[in-house]
Formats: C-alpha cells, sequence, structure tokens
C-alpha cells in the first residue's frame, strides 16, 4: 500500500461507448511515431473479445496465493494494427472508380491485406438471442494496481508505483523493451513502442495532476461517466461510491493486483420470455457472465443500486443517485478542478 | 582463451570472411541456460517454467589483438535470423562477451553489487554494440561506446559475429575493463534467441570465467 | 499518432531533437503538454446539431489537440450542468484537418468526371472560369439555370452562409432547400403543428418522469447531452427505448420496446387505444388543445365549415357543440378568426354525439366531434391488434400507456430518424396525438423533442435587418401564425428557393421514373404517381425553377455531399448530373461529389477561420469559434471565397460588357455592379469575416448585448433570449434565468393559436388527398415495398462515428471502427444466407445494388439490416454506396400545397427524402 493512491469510478450505466476518452489520450500522449496502435484508453463492447482480443485468456496477474502467472503476449494484430488508407490512389492518381478507399494491414509491406481485427472490431455486437439480446461498454485503462503484477514482473526494476498517489509509472529511461510487464499485466493495458523500444502505458496524466488538472480521459468524458480522486478522501465521491456504498468494485478481482479503477456495474432493460412478455423475474444480462467480470461483489452492488433506484422513483432522495448523476461537473474529480484552458504552458526553451 | 597477436589492420579484423581468422585458434565454449531459480523475478520464473530457454549449446569463439585493439569473433548456430522485430511480441537475438571487473565478481547474474561485470552487447537490431556495466540483473548501465565495433552475417544457419574494442583506455565510459597487451582477465559469453522470446536472464552462458589471456 | 502529432515531431526532429532540453522522461511528459495559446473554437461549419465549445491547443503554428471548454453554468441546483459538451469526433478534428484528404489547391478536373485526374490551377484561374459560366448562364437562360445548394453538411450561422447567400441572391440562383432533401423534414409535426422541429434546453430532459426514446437513438447522436436522461433516471425517471434492434441507446434505458420494423404508428395508436377506453385523457387540454372537438361533417367526412353554412361564410371557421348552452359554437382561434386565442371561456365543447345541422341549401347533415372519429380510428388499434402487427406484446403497450399517461411528464426523444420513412407522418401524428391526449406537449419536461434553433441573425446587413425589424418591430410580440403566413407568401413572391427532391424529380428523368414505379407506393392512392406531380406543379405547389422547360446548368455547392446522399446517385448522375456544364464545390476535405465535380476549391478549415456555430437550443450558449490558424495551404475561409467570386464576376462582367438581366420574378441583376452591392457599398471585403461577425452579434437577439469579440474570448455566450418565432426556430417560449427552456408555452401556457387551418394541434385533416389516402386521421400503414419484392428491410440511422461523411474517411477513427463500411444484420438472416462476420455481401434490389462487409449482431432484429449513415461511395467497390438501392419514393400527401400548414415555404411542407425501410436482398460475394 502507498501513502495515498488515486483511484477511478466508472459508472457504466452512463458510459456511451463513444471513445471520447479515447481519442483525448490519443491526442494527448500517443500521436507520437511508434503508438499508431496504441490506446492507452479503450471502450470495449461486452460480451466481446477485449482488447487486445481474448485478453481475459491471456494470463497474468496472481492467483489465490500471490504467486504470478504466467501471461501471454499479445501481438499488434491482437491489440488491432493501425490500418493504412489509400487516400492518394483513390483522390488523385486518376483510377476513377477501379480503386476505393479501404484499410490495408500496415504489416502486409504494402500488399492489399484486410484487416480482420481491430481494437474496437466487434462494437455493438454483444451476445444473446434476439430479442433476448445484451451488451455494454467498458472502458479500461491502466488500473494503476496496488499490487502491480507489470511492476513485480519486471526485472529492471523500471517500474514504480508512487508513494504519494499510487500512480504506477514506467521509467521510459530504464525500459529496456524486455515487456515481461505486458505479459504479466493481466488486464493487458501495456503497449510496446517499436520505434523507442519501450513500454508504455496510461501515465494517469500525471503531467497534468501535478498542475491541478484532472486527466485528459476524465475531463473530457461527455457522458460523466469517470469520478476521480484519492481512495481515503472521505469526502470524494471516489470514497463513498467505493468504500461507503460499495457500488463501485474492480475488474476481475481474481487477477489478484488490487486494481485502482473502479465500475458501477451494468444494469440492463428486462428479457423477455417465450411469448414476447417483459420478463423481469430474470435478468437480460446473465448474472454469471457479470460475476465472471466483476467476481461476487456485483451481486450485492446491483442489488444496492436498485434499491436505491427505487427510493428516487418513489420520490425520495439518495446519496448514491445524487452522486452517479454528478449535478455538478466538477466535484466528479476533486480536487483536480483547474480549467487547462486558463493554464499557461509555454514549452521549454531548448 | 588466448588472444594472439596480428599484424592486420582493424578493418580487416572486423571481416568475419577475413583471412585473418582462418589462422585463429578456436575454442569450443559450452553454453548453458542461466538456470531459473536465479531469474530475477517471480513472474519470469513462473512463466518460463516448462518453457525451455537458452538453448544454444555451445559456441565458437577465436579472439585476436593487434596491439590496438582487440575482436573475438564468436560463431554459433541458429536457424532464425532475427535482425529486427516485425510485431511487438517479438525479440531479436543477441549476444555478450562479458568481464569481470573485479576478480571474483559473479558471471551468473552478471555481477553482484560492489562487485561489477563488464558486458559488450550485440543485437541484430542494433547499429553497432554497447558497452554495459552491470552489477547484478536489473542493474545494467547501457552506455554508447565509439570504440566498440562489430561486424556480423548470418550464413549456412550459423550467426557469425565479431565484437571489437579499442583497447585504449580514454574515454572509456565508466565500469570498462581494462585490456592490454600481455595482460590477462577472464571471459564470458552469452547469447539470446530472438525466436524463443528471450531477452534479459533469459538467455544460454557460459557458466563459468574462462582465463583470458593477451598476447604482448 | 495522430496527423498533428505527427507534424509536431517532424517539426522538432527539424529543430534538431526537441527532447533533449528535458532532463529526464518525465520532463519529457510534462513537455509534451504545453501549448502556445489557447483559442476557442468549435465544430464550426459541420451540420452537427450540438454545438459545442472546445479549448484548441495551439503549438508551434499546429491545432495540436483538442479539449471541451466546459464552461457552461448549472441552469438551476436541481438539474445538472452540461459540462463537458463534445465528443470523439469534434476533438480530433485537428487529426482531420491535417490528414491527407484535405484540399489543398483550387483542382480542375482534367479528365472523365470521377477519374481522378486533376490539375492545380491558381484562383484567379478557378473563379474566372467560373463566373465566364455564371455570366453565360443569366444571359441566355437566366440565373434561375444557376442552381446553388448550401448544404446541410458544410454550413454555419455566420459568416460563411450568410456572405454565400448574399452572392447567390445578386445572381439570382434557384437556392435548394434541403431540409427534406436530407431527410430531417418532420412532416407529421408539420401536419399536426404547423410548424416543425421542436425543443428546447437538453437540461430540460432531466425533468422528465418518463422518456420515450423513440426512432432516435441518442447515444449515437446526442453524445454531449443524452447524460441528461440517463442522469434522469438515476432521479427516478423511467427511460423506455422503442426500437426494433438492441441499440446503444436500449442498452442503458428501463425497458426496451421492440416494434417491427415500420410499425411505430400502430404501436402509438395501440397506447392512445388504451388510454381513451381507460379514460385517461386529459380532456380539457383536449378540448382546447385540439381540433378533436371540432364537428365533422358525416356525408362529406370535412370539418363543418362557416361557408356551409352561412352566405360568404368563411373557410377557416369551424365549429363546436357547446355543451354548456347546448348549441353550435365557433371554435375560437381558429385561422379565420380575428383573435389567434384558443381560450375557450365558458364554452364546454362536447367530444362525443351526433348533432345535426343546416347547410346553406338547407340539407340537413349529421355532425359529430372529429374525437368520435377518432375513436372509431382506435378502435382499430386494440393491444391485441397492435400486438399483431407490432410484435409488441399487448400487456406491454397497455403498461406503457398507463406509464405514459399517469407519469406527470412524460418526454419523447423523437429525433429526425423517423422523418426518412415513408410513412413517417403517420407515426410521428400518432406519437403527437398519444402526447396530446396525455396533456404533455407544451410542458416542462415533456412533449416530443426534435430540436430547435435560436433565432440568430442570418445576415450582416445592417440596413437590411434594421430596417425591417424597425418597420415591423410590433409592441407585442407578433402571432406565430401571422409570422408563418407572412414569411410563405413573401417567399412564394419572390424567392426561387425550390425543395429538393420535386426538384430531382422535374428536372432528372432517371430519378423520376424510379419515383413513377408504381409498386414503390402507397396502394391506398389509386392514380398514377406521375397525376399527383403534375397537379402539384400546375397548381403552383411546389415552386420548383427553372421553369418554362429550362434546365439547371451549372452547379454551385458548399461542400455538402449530394452525391452522397441524394437517392439513387447512379442514374442522378446519368442525368441531372451529366446535364450540368459546370459543376463547382468548395469544401475542405475530398468528398465523393467533390470527386465528381470539376472544379473544386480549397476552403479552410473550421479552426482556420471564424464563425458562429449551428445555433440549436440543446445548450443555451451560442458557441463561436475563432481562428486559430492561417487557413491551411491555398485555402481560404467561405467568407473571402464569396468576395473574390463577387469582384471577379464584376470585373468580368465589365470586360465582356454585360447588360442587366432579369431573373423569373421581374428583378433586375446587374453583374456589373455585383461586388459593390455584395460588399454592401465597400463596408466588407476579403479579410472582413470578423467583421461581419460583429454586425451579426449586434443583429441577434439570442446574444443579448454581447459582443463578437467577447464570444471569442469566451467560446460562447449563455443567451438571454430566443430570439423569437423564425424559419427555423421552433422553441415558442421565453428564456427565463434559472430555469430550464421547453417548446410551445406560447401556444399551451399563452394559449395562442397554433399556425395550422384549425389553430390547434390538428389531427384530423379534411384534405381531400388525405381522405382519399384513409389518412384525415393518424393511421398505420406498412412501408410500400419500395425496391421491389425483397425479404430485408434496410434501416439506418445517424452513426456514432460522424457527422454526416465528414469523419467517415478519417484514419484515426476508422482504426477504432472496420476500416471499412460495414452493415448490421441478424445473426439469423446471416446464417440463412451463409454469411459469416465480415464476409463481403452484394446488397440489392431492383434499384441497384453495393457491397459491404456484414457485422453479425444478435441486436438487431431479424428481417432488419442497419446501415448506419453516410459512408462515402468511394468507400465501396466501384463507389458504388448505400443509396444505390435507394430510389426515395417521395410521397405525395406531402406536396399538398393548398391547406395552411401544408403551404410550402423553405424548410416547411414538402417532400422528403425516404432513405428508410428500403426492401433488399443479401447475397454473399465469394
Ligand atoms: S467513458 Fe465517457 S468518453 Fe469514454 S466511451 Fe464512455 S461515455 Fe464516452
Ligand atoms: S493494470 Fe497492468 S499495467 Fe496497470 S498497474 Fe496493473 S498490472 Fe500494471
Ligand atoms: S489517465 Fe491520461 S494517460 Fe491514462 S488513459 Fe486517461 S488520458 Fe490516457
Amino acid at each position: 500500500m502507498t501513502e495515498r493512491q488515486l483511484a477511478f469510478v466508472f459508472d457504466l450505466n452512463k458510459c456511451l461507448g463513444c471513445q471520447t476518452c479515447t481519442i483525448s489520450c490519443k491526442t494527448l500522449w500517443t500521436d507520437q511515431p511508434g503508438m499508431e496502435y496504441m490506446w492507452w484508453n479503450i471502450v470495449n463492447t461486452m460480451p466481446g473479445r477485449g482488447t487486445p482480443r481474448d485478453r481475459d485468456q491471456m494470463g497474468g496477474g496472481f492467483d489465490a496465493e500471490g504467486r504470478a502467472q504466467a501471461g501471454v503476449l499479445p501481438s499488434a494484430k491482437d491489440f488491432g494494427e493501425a490500418w493504412d488508407f489509400n487516400y492518394d490512389e483513390v483522390f488523385y492518381e486518376g483510377k476513377g472508380q477501379s480503386a476505393h478507399l479501404h484499410p490495408r494491414s500496415p504489416s502486409a509491406n504494402g500488399k492489399d491485406e484486410a484487416p480482420e481485427w481491430g481494437p474496437n472490431w466487434d462494437e455493438d455486437q454483444g451476445a444473446g438471442d434476439y430479442p433476448n439480446s445484451y451488451y455494454f461498454y467498458l472502458p479500461t485503462i491502466c488500473m494503476h494496481c496496488t499490487d502491480p503484477a507489470c511492476l513485480a514482473a519486471c526485472p529492471r526494476q523500471a517500474i514504480s508505483k508512487r508513494e504519494e498517489d499510487g500512480i504506477v509509472l514506467i521509467d521510459e529511461d530504464r525500459c529496456d523493451g524486455y515487456r515481461f510487464c505486458m505479459e504479466a499485466c493481466p488486464y493487458k493495458r501495456i503497449y510496446f513502442n517499436p520505434d523507442r523500444f519501450i513500454s508504455q502505458k496510461c501515465v494517469m496524466c500525471f503531467a497534468r495532476l501535478e498542475q491541478g488538472v484532472a486527466p485528459a480521459c476524465v475531463r473530457q468524458c461527455p457522458g460523466r461517466v469517470r469520478h476521480f480522486g484519492y481512495l481515503d478522501d472521505e469526502e470524494s465521491d471516489i470514497f463513498k461510491l467505493v468504500k461507503t456504498w460499495k457500488v463501485a468494485i474492480p475488474l476481475h478481482p481474481e487477477f489478484g493486483t488490487q486494481p485502482n479503477v473502479y465500475y458501477v456495474p451494468p444494469l440492463a432493460p428486462p428479457r423477455f420470455d417465450e411469448n414476447g412478455e417483459i420478463d423481469e423475474e430474470n435478468p437480460r444480462i446473465p448474472m454469471d457472465y457479470l460475476r465472471s467480470l466483476f467476481g461476487p461483489a456485483v451481486d450485492q452492488s446491483l442489488a444496492t443500486l436498485k434499491l436505491e433506484m427505487e427510493k428516487t422513483r418513489q420520490g425520495e432522495k439518495s446519496e448514491l443517485t445524487d452522486i452517479l448523476i454528478a449535478y455538478k461537473w466538477q466535484n466528479m474529480f476533486i480536487p483536480f478542478v483547474e480549467d487547462p484552458g486558463e493554464l499557461s504552458r509555454p514549452a521549454p526553451k531548448s | 582463451m588466448r588472444v594472439g597477436r596480428v599484424d592486420t589492420r582493424d578493418e580487416e579484423l572486423l571481416s568475419p570472411e577475413s583471412t585473418a581468422w582462418q589462422e585463429a585458434a578456436v575454442n569450443e565454449v559450452v553454453l548453458s541456460p542461466t538456470p531459473l531459480e536465479l531469474q530475477p523475478t517471480d513472474y519470469i520464473r513462473v512463466s518460463r517454467n516448462g518453457r525451455p530457454y537458452g538453448a544454444v549449446s555451445s559456441m565458437r569463439v577465436s579472439a585476436l589483438h593487434n596491439g590496438d585493439s582487440v575482436f573475438f569473433h564468436l560463431v554459433w548456430q541458429d536457424d532464425s535470423e532475427d535482425r529486427a522485430i516485425k510485431d511487438i511480441n517479438q525479440f531479436v537475438d543477441g549476444a555478450a562477451v562479458m568481464f569481470p571487473i573485479v576478480e571474483d565478481a559473479p558471471l551468473i547474474g552478471m555481477g553482484i553489487q560492489g562487485k561489477p561485470v563488464n558486458v559488450w552487447m550485440w543485437r541484430a537490431d542494433w547499429e553497432r554494440p554497447k558497452n554495459v556495466a552491470a552489477e547484478g540483473m536489473g542493474t545494467t548501465q547501457r552506455r554508447d561506446d565509439p570504440a566498440l565495433s562489430s561486424a556480423v552475417r548470418h550464413a549456412d544457419g550459423n550467426w557469425d559475429l565479431i565484437v571489437g574494442r579499442s583497447l585504449e583506455e580514454r574515454d572509456a565510459p565508466p565500469g570498462t575493463i581494462a585490456l592490454a597487451p600481455g595482460a590477462a582477465s577472464k571471459i564470458g559469453f552469452a547469447v539470446w534467441q530472438g525466436s524463443e522470446q528471450e531477452r534479459a536472464g533469459l538467455k544460454a552462458f557460459s557458466p563459468a570465467w574462462q582465463d583470458l589471456e593477451l598476447d604482448a | 499518432m495522430t496527423e498533428a502529432g505527427l507534424l509536431l515531431h517532424a517539426l522538432a526532429e527539424k529543430k534538431g531533437g526537441g527532447s533533449e532540453s528535458y532532463g529526464s522522461w518525465e520532463d519529457l511528459y510534462r513537455g509534451k503538454w504545453t501549448w502556445d495559446r489557447v483559442v476557442k473554437g468549435t465544430c464550426n461549419r459541420a451540420d452537427c446539431i450540438a454545438a459545442c465549445s472546445l479549448d484548441l491547443f495551439v503549438k508551434d503554428g499546429i491545432v495540436w489537440r483538442e479539449e471541451q471548454n466546459a464552461i457552461y453554468d448549472q441552469t438551476n441546483e436541481a438539474v445538472p450542468d452540461f459540462n463537458p459538451r463534445g465528443c470523439q469526433k469534434g476533438i480530433c478534428y485537428s487529426d482531420l484537418m491535417y490528414d491527407a484528404s484535405r484540399i489543398k489547391y483550387p483542382l480542375r478536373r482534367v479528365g472523365e468526371r470521377g477519374s481522378g485526374k486533376w490539375e492545380r490551377i491558381s484562383w484567379d484561374e478557378a473563379l474566372t472560369e467560373i463566373s465566364d459560366k455564371v455570366l453565360d448562364v443569366c444571359k441566355e437562360d437566366g440565373p434561375e439555370s444557376i442552381i446553388y445548394d448550401f448544404g446541410t453538411t458544410n454550413i454555419d450561422f455566420g459568416p460563411g452562409t450568410p456572405a454565400e447567400q448574399q452572392l447567390t441572391r445578386l445572381i439570382g440562383t434557384t437556392s435548394l432547400d434541403e431540409w427534406a432533401g436530407v431527410g430531417d423534414l418532420p412532416m407529421g409535426a408539420i401536419q399536426t403543428w404547423g410548424l416543425f422541429n421542436a425543443d428546447g434546453t437538453s437540461d430540460d430532459w432531466f425533468n422528465a418522469d418518463t422518456i420515450l426514446v423513440w426512432l432516435g437513438n441518442p447515444v449515437y447522436t446526442r453524445v454531449p447531452d443524452v447524460h441528461f436522461m440517463f442522469e434522469a433516471r438515476y432521479k427516478g425517471a423511467e427511460v423506455v427505448t422503442i426500437a426494433p434492434d438492441y441499440n446503444a441507446t436500449v442498452v442503458h434505458s428501463d425497458l426496451w420496446v421492440n416494434p417491427r420494423v415500420g410499425t411505430d404508428a400502430a404501436l402509438a395508436l395501440a397506447m392512445c387505444n388504451v388510454i381513451v377506453e381507460e379514460g385517461l385523457q386529459k380532456d380539457r387540454y383536449v378540448q382546447e388543445q385540439t381540433d378533436l372537438p371540432f364537428l365533422v361533417r358525416e356525408d362529406a367526412g370535412r370539418f363543418l365549415r362557416q361557408s356551409d353554412i352561412a352566405k360568404d361564410g368563411k373557410d377557416d371557421v369551424f365549429y363546436v357543440w357547446d355543451l354548456a348552452t347546448k348549441s353550435l359554437q365557433e371554435a375560437p382561434g381558429t385561422m379565420g378568426q380575428p383573435d389567434a386565442s384558443l381560450d375557450l371561456g365558458d364554452l364546454d365543447p362536447a367530444m362525443e354525439g351526433d348533432f345535426e345541422v343546416e347547410l346553406l341549401d338547407g340539407r340537413k347533415v349529421t355532425v359529430r366531434p372529429a374525437f368520435l372519429a377518432l375513436k372509431k380510428r382506435l378502435d382499430e388499434y386494440t393491444p391485441e391488434r397492435a400486438a399483431e402487427i407490432t410484435g409488441v406484446a399487448a400487456s406491454t403497450i397497455r403498461r406503457l400507456a398507463r406509464r405514459v399517461a399517469e407519469s406527470p411528464a412524460t418526454l419523447i426523444f423523437c429525433s429526425w430518424g423517423a422523418c426518412k420513412h415513408y410513412h413517417m407522418d403517420l407515426v410521428q401524428r400518432s406519437i403527437i396525438l398519444l402526447l396530446a391526449l396525455t396533456g404533455n406537449t407544451g410542458k416542462r419536461g415533456a412533449g416530443m423533442r426534435i430540436g430547435a434553433w435560436w433565432n440568430m441573425s442570418l445576415s450582416y446587413d445592417k440596413a437590411g435587418v434594421g430596417a425591417l425589424a424597425a418597420a415591423g418591430a410590433p409592441a407585442e410580440r407578433p402571432k406565430v401564425r401571422d409570422l408563418e403566413n407572412l414569411m410563405k407568401t413573401l417567399m412564394k413572391a419572390n424567392s426561387s428557393i425550390s425543395p429538393t427532391m420535386p426538384f430531382l424529380y422535374k428536372h432528372d428523368k432517371g430519378y423520376a421514373k424510379l419515383v413513377d414505379t408504381p409498386g414503390y407506393h402507397d396502394p391506398d392512392l389509386k392514380r398514377p404517381i406521375s397525376e399527383y406531380m403534375q397537379e402539384a406543379f400546375d397548381k403552383d405547389w411546389m415552386p420548383v425553377y427553372p421553369r418554362d422547360g429550362k434546365s439547371p446548368r451549372v452547379f454551385l455547392y458548399t461542400g455538402m455531399n449530394p452525391l452522397r446522399r441524394w437517392p439513387a446517385p447512379d442514374a442522378i448522375r446519368e442525368n441531372l448530373w451529366a446535364n450540368f456544364e459546370l459543376i463547382v464545390t468548395w469544401d475542405f476535405r475530398m468528398s465523393s461529389s467533390g470527386m465528381y465535380s470539376d472544379i473544386i476549391l480549397p476552403a479552410a478549415g473550421w479552426h482556420e477561420k471564424s464563425g458562429v456555430k449551428f445555433t440549436q437550443s440543446y445548450v443555451p450558449y451560442i458557441c463561436v469559434g475563432e481562428q486559430a490558424v492561417e487557413p491551411l495551404y491555398e485555402s481560404k475561409n467561405e467568407f473571402d471565397i464569396m468576395a473574390k467570386l463577387a469582384a471577379t464576376l464584376e470585373r468580368r462582367a465589365k470586360e465582356r460588357e454585360e447588360a442587366p438581366y432579369k431573373d423569373v420574378f421581374g428583378n433586375e441583376h446587374d453583374p456589373t455592379d455585383i461586388a459593390r452591392l455584395w460588399s454592401l457599398d465597400g463596408e466588407f471585403g476579403e479579410g472582413d469575416a470578423e467583421k461581419a461577425l460583429d454586425v451579426q452579434f449586434e443583429l441577434s437577439d439570442p446574444v443579448g448585448d454581447a459582443t463578437w469579440a467577447e464570444a471569442a474570448e469566451k467560446g460562447a455566450v449563455r443567451v438571454t433570449s430566443t430570439g423569437g418565432y423564425g424559419p427555423i426556430t421552433a422553441i415558442t417560449n421565453e428564456v427565463e434565468e434559472g430555469e430550464t427552456l421547453y417548446p410551445f408555452a406560447w401556444f399551451v401556457r399563452d394559449k395562442e393559436s397554433w399556425p395550422t387551418l384549425t389553430g390547434r394541434q390538428q389531427f384530423y385533416i379534411d384534405h381531400p388527398w388525405f381522405l382519399e389516402a384513409g389518412e384525415e386521421l393518424p393511421t398505420h400503414k406498412e412501408a410500400p415495398p419500395a425496391g421491389g419484392d425483397y425479404p430485408l428491410r434496410m434501416t439506418g440511422g445517424h452513426t456514432r462515428w460522424s457527422i454526416h461523411a465528414i469523419w467517415r474517411s478519417n484514419r484515426t477513427l476508422l482504426r477504432l471502427q472496420r476500416g471499412e463500411p460495414v452493415m448490421y444484420i441478424s445473426t439469423q438472416d446471416a446464417a440463412a444466407r451463409g454469411l459469416d462476420d465480415h464476409d463481403l455481401a452484394l446488397v440489392h434490389n431492383d434499384v441497384g445494388g453495393f457491397k459491404v462487409r456484414v457485422k453479425l449482431a444478435p441486436s438487431v432484429q431479424p428481417g432488419q439490416v442497419v446501415m448506419y449513415h453516410a459512408w462515402e461511395p468511394y468507400q465501396f467497390e466501384q463507389w458504388s454506396g448505400q443509396q444505390a438501392v435507394n430510389p426515395s419514393p417521395l410521397k405525395p400527401l406531402h406536396l399538398v400545397g393548398d391547406y395552411v400548414q401544408l403551404s410550402y415555404r423553405f424548410a416547411l411542407a414538402q417532400p422528403s427524402n425516404i432513405s428508410r425501410a428500403m426492401t433488399v436482398e443479401l447475397t454473399k460475394v465469394e
């Protein structure tokens, strides 16, 4: 345990799958060569294979005894390559309708190979049988774990967890590109930069935090999904959602790393029975599926949420739903409420 | 291992095809995997348990110097030539020549706190080898060293590598072994197989230091 | 990697590794998050109806990234605030502006249209060529043969679009009215209310107790605002999504109702049935606000009019049976009544009963309230019957109906989705009926919401607008119905604006042939479609220019994308398009239509010019964008392009010694004076875009006293007034500080007449064509099999990933999709056709076909395939895009032009581009 820990709560009942968070991180940190395929923040449709594909089957993390677990090192195709497009051929090369704009796999050496996977390939597909179909959106970033498997796996001690806020960082000067961290991270949130031969991942926007500004993906989320703050700050949304109300729970607690991104698990409309009538008895999203993602705590979390929502339906007040509504957006990420547009940050002189 | 003295220019010694090497004595160096229990992190130990590495079992080594520079010629079998990674889950081949800086610096684990070793490390995707100072696994300090040079070819399923360094001590990075005509030291070797995802401590190495003598 | 990131990287490399100055890797991150300036921007000219203010971080002369400018104040403590409005598209415009689709220089086609063979020419050369052609055509055929199409994709609320309109007005061109051309015209709302869109601020959605999302998918389309719905849910509201597929909005709903594609009217009418059967309707509201108490003649099926029973009686005075006095009484507030008030006073109009009246000729006829006719109609829609039609269980229909009736405030989020269906008017009328019976229209947190605009001035001509305002400024707010009448009269007399779909019908043989296909239409219409069309043209219901046998010859368009949007583009390309002698566009990115054009002028990107964003009422702010960097390459902003074009026209006219010419209305146009006139006597020229904005702000009520400069400084200014009722403004309520805004208070709270024949929300339309079609009252009709006899219905919807085609070709966003167009298909239908995920399929019908990858989804209703909006045709093989199967069979009833709310003006009553529920089949491409 570090002295303090910054944490996130993502409310899946407000997430739009819009990937604004994804783009906000891309344009801020991963806009450089070698980072084309990186999405430190990604939102997946679930049930789905995740990013990288089948990540939940890729191992890593710790077992119940705290023993490290072997993991798979994903390929770029697993993450989803950054496809190229034939703009000039279509627009300017005089080929008329014989050339159409389409993606090409960058690893196919100029061959016209159609991609077969991408970071958001299974968007909005989901599972179930119509009309009992279901899906929801699951954003993931580095979980800044209390017991980071990445840190433990690195033979160069290039990964550290900061005492003052629990941010897990890869020292890019020390990193040798061994990628044990990528294998060991059970959430598969570390990417490899082949141009710089180092591993990279979410840095929790530490440079912004230093200026009192919330992370980009938090501040730029139009769904108002992301609460952020210190886990020990009893006034924070984070503390109340995680500790007091216990509706925000970790993803795959069995991975053993004690992640610091917590989720308000998804509700769904009732399913239909064989006659097409509303069936309130059985949940649309099978509970077993949710337990496979969030562990057994999901039952209590959903029960609490439903109870509080029932209260507000009856016209009563609920502290829990008031927090989730987030009447005042800035309260979602106290104390990081500075407005970046108001800051002056000239580039340091070379 | 004796390092014969020849009167051949650096450029020529830096060529694996050079006739100078045909005369040089060949030493057969036995390699074995770095023991699993010595791997630095639990993760590596667990993940490579039952997944062999360090399969290159031997290496042919010759050594020559010309008074100005010393060269080691390493030949080992490797059917896959991994010069560059085409995907992020790939690794490149590599090899290293290692020297103890203090007499009893352990070879296994690349030295230990207070007992450093010096490594001249070659990696198939690097333009030139790097000079590495280490006091145990995970402590390596890797530096560019203009005095280091290498030449390599991959032929008939073998890597054929020459690593050399000028004997000049001026401007040498800290922790560089001091070698001179007539001097003696010790030497060790290591090989990384990219195709087996070998990197860091996942390698084949020569388990014990060998004596090294430079002809006067 | 982003385009801006690469540029900055290259710059740093050139400077010699900017990173070396940093001490540690951490400093590298700190150093990366730096900038030279922050400028307030927005998705300036995107036809996105969410106006989001953005901070643009400018570094080394490059717009590096956007971040939402989260400055919106909470309206009051009881509703969440608006922050941080924006979406993934807006925050990567900086990527789009630098990407490979960017138009850099004026281009002239050198091969066939669509060949992709271009030569770079100078601005001067391009504008001279355009001017010469324009002058030729004005002289030979009159200016109406020049067609100007302003949108909607690339449009602003100043100064670009006003500058364009100023010039095209001076030339005298025909302007296309694309409102219905893009399929966004809610005809059912127009038929019922006499006006179209309706909304207030999006935080008012939070006040709803029940929210029905019906024919919309706000999780895709309203990214910045939809949170209010899900927050309302936490507050205790029930969110119900009605959609055939388990779409992204259903994900966060309390209830999903999944009718078969195109059966929504039956569902709504069945809910009405339950409400009426169970006596749940709000009687007084219905008596006052609707035409349902109006007496209808049993013999003719038409309203009893004053002209039926009194000599010199009016056609627009109607009757109710007053229960208080047991007598026939004129209904107040109808079009024929001098007082536009719905106030019933002591009247107690009967809702039921048979009454006898004597006609002028002495005949006695039975009259009865329209409500009785409605009840009879609703009898056809018992929940059980509707269950058969819709597939929705009768129990669900009852539950939902009761919820709507009992809920203090029911809000129906409708979007423009319905507008793209053949019988969309029936759907909308049915939904509005549901809301009227339950008293939900014109209430806080309630009613049907389709969007509305703040009435910003669309002109910077102070003399023109100022004079009009001064002359007409009444002490009291003018009545909506009077304004509507005035607008219709003025436009008819002096405007060559032409509704797009009738324009296409008239000027494109290929499209006309498709429309005339008998099988694609409502079988209740017994005459051939061409006869309805002819009648509409003969009676001038649909003013289409050029006329008198003249043809369109020049096409000027502003970067919207007609060959992406218009139906059956392959047919149109061979007819109307081929007949254009010159096709010119100004755009910042290469569109499919651009590829088929003759001259492309490079327009500045959004962050390269100043302007006002679409002033939609969702957010109570006027959002603006200030120029952050110089226009890239040789591009220019639209204001400057128009200034240059006006100057070139004048120069060429003088050089050619052109005489003045006349337009069809007899107005004279002098091309040798056009630059002076455009410039408002030298007031405005190149480089004066911001000066024009100054004036526009001065002339605009919604911004109060705020100036352009103040707006540009903050990025947005809070509105202080709706700006009143204008041609596309339908808020009809006042802005009150500290209150959310909902529409229609003027009609419901203040009891002002609606701009309809009956002065009410009119559910009974007694026009002969409506009676002929059996649509005098809302009813359900199956969509005709437009496309032919094929088993699947192709639906669609706006996409999460683009606003129209603007971002469709963007590399960064494509990487988060499948990189190319996809069609969603149910797992069952895919299996039946041997289709696996990502297989290539040929989608085809009698109209045409296109190839597309399929995406198998259990969320899609069997029988339905979903093709989301606006892929560029050039993203499909042979550039045959999703419109290739669309015959867009315009609905003849929408041609009616002699019935108050159904008479045409810009953006009102006209046929629409019908692009949903085409019949298609899919075949696997091996
Ligand atoms: S977390 Fe926020 S920004 Fe990201 S997808 Fe969900 S709603 Fe969009
Ligand atoms: S999520 Fe992965 S990368 Fe992040 S701290 Fe945990 S183990 Fe490390
Ligand atoms: S916290 Fe910052 S670095 Fe991490 S995912 Fe969010 S935006 Fe990216």
